[in-house]
């Protein structure tokens, strides 16, 4: 453990090393403790907002040296390292991953890149995944950027894309497409045979709340750009809670509709068929899970993006 | 061709079958119940199937829809590994579960089998594709397809593919006859040989392993490869299966098609796409390029076990010979071995030893690759020599089941005084570094079936040259009188084995 106002990431590498040393000794099986990492993943916080229960749900799969930045006003610079363990349903070894937590307050946030980058593994994908609104406000965001392949964050609505958009370096990835999936893979498996795009001739999407939420814009980019003709219609709910409520697609012998049933279920109705898909709510966990696994480009995520704005 | 579906979003999305009926003939039986709906299940559970998906069950028994649904829900409570059913989507996966009684070798049930199968097009808009899966009795195959296609149900608006389960055929020429059967009434590409082997998740592995990685293809030939164990090894007997295993034996029920497929992949060349056709082609080159034995070679090249009754953990274990419905002097294979050879320019001289049983001290299947050992062994003055020749050699570990992972194993300088070698290994675990679970391989076999790809289904030709490569031994096996029970339950197998691999100065590891 080390507080101070100064980090030295050699002092905390060497607390990790200490780390793994202790757990090995702690382990009392006989068959040590098993270090696994795939990536460096840095997540920006606020102080009072944990990420613990998703990072250690998240490490089984996606096992990394987890860099926490919490963004603490009233405290100073500090840091402290930490093992996440978990035992594997069968088997006798521990599996663990590292962490670091850092606490800063905004004002100093410029001196947590030069830490960050002593302590990212090396040859090995680094991500950063915002969890804090404000943290795009802060000048010292953009010298994050160079450390990172992959940006992750979260819009809320469609008035967040510009600046999204105005990134450099890093892929960029939005929780809000990735909510998405689920209702893109059911438009996807719900076409009749032989259907094409260019039959699709209205497009109808429905959102509750007032203003667009950003998932609403970005699937309605994404099935323009398949349907070229169409320029999707939206309609606002203002009575229903905020989100995507259905989506209509029409044209020559088609008439497909999805909407969100409830228990966090997707009815598909198509003529007189219909059909439901239960799924369990999606939680942080469940779509940082589909992100980690897509290091690189995602082509039709940006163009969904140019999408939007140039609409 | 058809066009793709330009919705699909190949980064995200997971593979997932289009609209279709499956249509299940043994539907009361323990392959249906331990495997298939589990997996039809979990693929729907996973977002892999169609809205527009239906099984269709056959068997004998009279029961209804409802009783069939209520009867696979146990099944599946009961097999599926990923925890308690998810009683929500039960309801609503189980509204496409239907049940039709029958004879196969009644004519009238493809009628009825029609009229139903037209009925789920409307109803679940299943676009008139169907999957037949032929979980039955292997003497039921031919007929089965015989009224398939009497009853024209190999065509129809959509496609119609077949999926037929091993044995397939009990020796080349019944191979050969049972192949013309189906081939009258299925073209060869809707054909699916099921082999549950290449569909786990590890065998796969082999050729990411191999083919995705730049350091070990370079080493994968003659001159870097010493030799090659394969090994599947089960602690269990025959459960009760003592009928069927008497007449198949460990040879036909593992090598012949399991251990054959898996020696092809690993073994194979590279295709110059990953495509089913270049895929199979190459594994099919290889396996006609594995020597087949004289019947003068097959004493000194494969052994053949049987075990005889013994102690395990303070539990008495019965024989081969003791198990229920087995012939008190039967001369059935529970174990084989074999040495084989492929005489091609990267394998040629370099022995593959196969070896197999039942009753053996674990459960185990992997593949250990022996490397040649160091040219020189410089550090031999330093206390080196109390190390075996066989530590010494670097060996690969593909390990299949159960804790499936890769191991490679080295030399490295014990800490202290002195350069004394010790072997260490250096492990890739599956678990650990995917802790996201496994499909199945039915799982993933089944998908494949549904979406149309048979790369990891066994061609015809591949099926003949894998039988022509056993058919010698079975041969000389056969008009052998061997002395049975020749391994204690509970042992490595017969000693015969370990003296086939000291003729070449090698010896069994022990996984």
């Amino acid at each position: 453990m080390s507080a101070a106002s100064v980090i030295q990431p050699s002092k905390l590498l060497k607390e990790l090393s200490e780390l793994w040393v202790s757990l090995g000794k702690e382990e009392s099986g006989g068959h040590g403790v098993l270090r696994a990492c795939s990536m460096t993943l840095i997540v920006v916080s606020e102080a009072a907002d944990d990420p613990g229960e998703t990072l250690a749900a998240l490490m089984p799969e996606h096992p990394a040296r987890a860099i926490v930045v919490r963004l603490d006003d009233d405290a100073g610079l500090s840091a402290r390292v930490y093992a996440q363990c978990w035992m594997p349903f069968g088997r006798r070894q521990q599996i663990c991953s590292e962490q670091v937590e850092i606490r800063t307050a905004a004002a100093q946030l410029a001196d947590v890149p030069s830490v960050c980058l002593g302590l990212i593994v090396p040859d090995l994908p680094v991500v950063l995944w915002s969890r804090c609104p404000r943290l795009f406000d802060l000048p010292e965001f953009e010298r994050l950027l160079p450390l990172v392949d992959k940006l992750i964050v979260a819009t809320r609505d469609v008035d967040d894309l510009p600046r999204l958009a105005r990134l450099t370096g890093p892929h960029i990835a939005d929780l809000s497409w990735t909510r998405l999936t689920r209702w893109r893979e059911r438009i996807a498996s719900s076409l009749p045979p032989g259907a094409r795009a260019c039959d699709i001739k209205r497009v109808v999407i429905e959102f509750g709340g007032a203003a667009m939420p950003s998932r609403a814009a970005y699937l309605g980019a994404w099935l323009a750009a398949r349907c070229s003709d169409v320029r999707p219609e939206f309609i606002a709910l203002p009575d229903r809670p905020r989100g995507l409520c259905a989506v209509t697609l029409q044209g020559d012998g088609l008439d497909l509709r999805l909407f969100a049933g409830e228990d966090e279920t997707l009815e598909v109705q198509r003529g007189e068929f219909s059909a439901r898909a239960a799924f369990g709510p999606l939680n942080d966990y469940l779509l940082l899970r589909e992100e980690l696994r897509i290091l690189g480009r995602d082509a039709v995520y940006e163009e969904a993006l140019r999408g939007v704005l140039g609409s | 061709m058809a066009q793709p579906n330009p919705f699909v979003d190949e980064l995200r999305f997971e593979q997932s079958a289009p609209p279709c009926t499956v249509v299940i003939f043994g539907a009361n039986g323990d392959l249906t119940q331990r495997k298939l709906l589990p997996a039809l299940y979990r693929l729907a559970y996973e977002r892999r199937l169609s809205p527009g998906f239906a099984v269709l069950g056959n068997s004998r028994t009279g029961i209804s829809d409802d009783a069939f649904r209520e009867k696979m829900r146990e099944s599946v409570s009961e097999h599926s590994e990923d925890g308690p059913i998810d009683d929500r989507f039960w309801s609503d996966f189980s509204r496409g579960l239907f049940y039709q009684a029958g004879d196969m070798s009644d004519g009238a049930l493809y009628d009825r089998l029609a009229a139903r199968l037209e009925e789920l097009e409307r109803s679940r808009q299943t676009e008139g594709n169907v999957l037949f899966y032929l979980s039955t009795q292997p003497s039921f195959y031919g007929p089965v397809v015989e009224r398939l296609g009497a009853a024209g149900l190999n065509k129809g608006r959509g496609w119609r593919r077949l999926i037929v389960e091993k044995p397939f055929g009990h020796d080349l020429s019944s191979a050969v006859a049972l192949n013309d059967t189906i081939q009258r009434v299925f073209p060869e590409q809707d054909i699916y040989r099921i082999d549950h082997y290449l569909g786990k998740e590890t065998v796969q592995n082999v050729q990411a392993f191999r083919f995705g990685n730049g350091i070990f293809e370079p080493l994968w030939n003659r001159r870097y490869i010493n030799h090659v164990q394969i090994t599947a090894a089960e602690s269990i007997g025959v459960e009760g299966r003592g009928g069927y295993y008497q007449e198949a034996g460990a040879l036909r029920d593992m090598i012949q098609n399991h251990l054959l497929q898996v020696m092809s992949t690993v073994a194979m060349e590279p295709p110059a796409v990953f495509e089913p056709a270049a895929v199979r082609d190459e594994r099919a080159k290889l396996l006609r390029s594995v020597r087949v034995m004289k019947p003068e070679e097959v004493h000194e090249n494969a052994v053949a076990g049987q075990y005889g009754p013994s102690r395990i953990g303070g539990a008495q274990v019965p024989g081969f010979r003791q198990e229920k419905g087995v012939d008190p002097e039967a001369q059935t294979d529970t174990y084989a071995a074999a040495t084989f050879y492929i005489d091609n320019w990267r394998w040629a001289g370099v022995p593959w030893y196969i070896r197999t049983g039942k009753r053996l001290p674990k459960r185990v299947t992997d593949i250990a690759i022996r490397f040649n050992s160091a040219p020189l062994s410089l550090f031999r003055d330093d206390g080196n020599l109390s190390l075996p020749p066989q530590l010494q050699a670097n060996l690969l570990i593909l390990r299949i089941q159960p804790e499936e992972g890769i191991s490679l194993r080295f030399l490295s300088k014990h800490p202290g005084e002195g350069m004394k070698l010790r072997p260490v290994s250096m492990d890739f675990n599956y678990g650990t570094s995917f802790g996201a679970r496994s499909p199945s391989a039915y799982e993933t076999l089944l998908l494949d079936a549904m979406v149309g790809d048979p790369t990891l289904y066994t061609r015809q030709d591949m099926v003949e040259a894998s039988w022509k490569v056993v058919e010698p031994i079975l041969g000389v096996w056969s008009e052998t009188r061997q002395p049975f029970p020749n391994y204690e339950a509970g042992s490595w197998g017969p000693a015969a084995a370990d003296e086939m691999l000291a003729r070449h100065g090698h010896e069994w590891r022990v996984p």
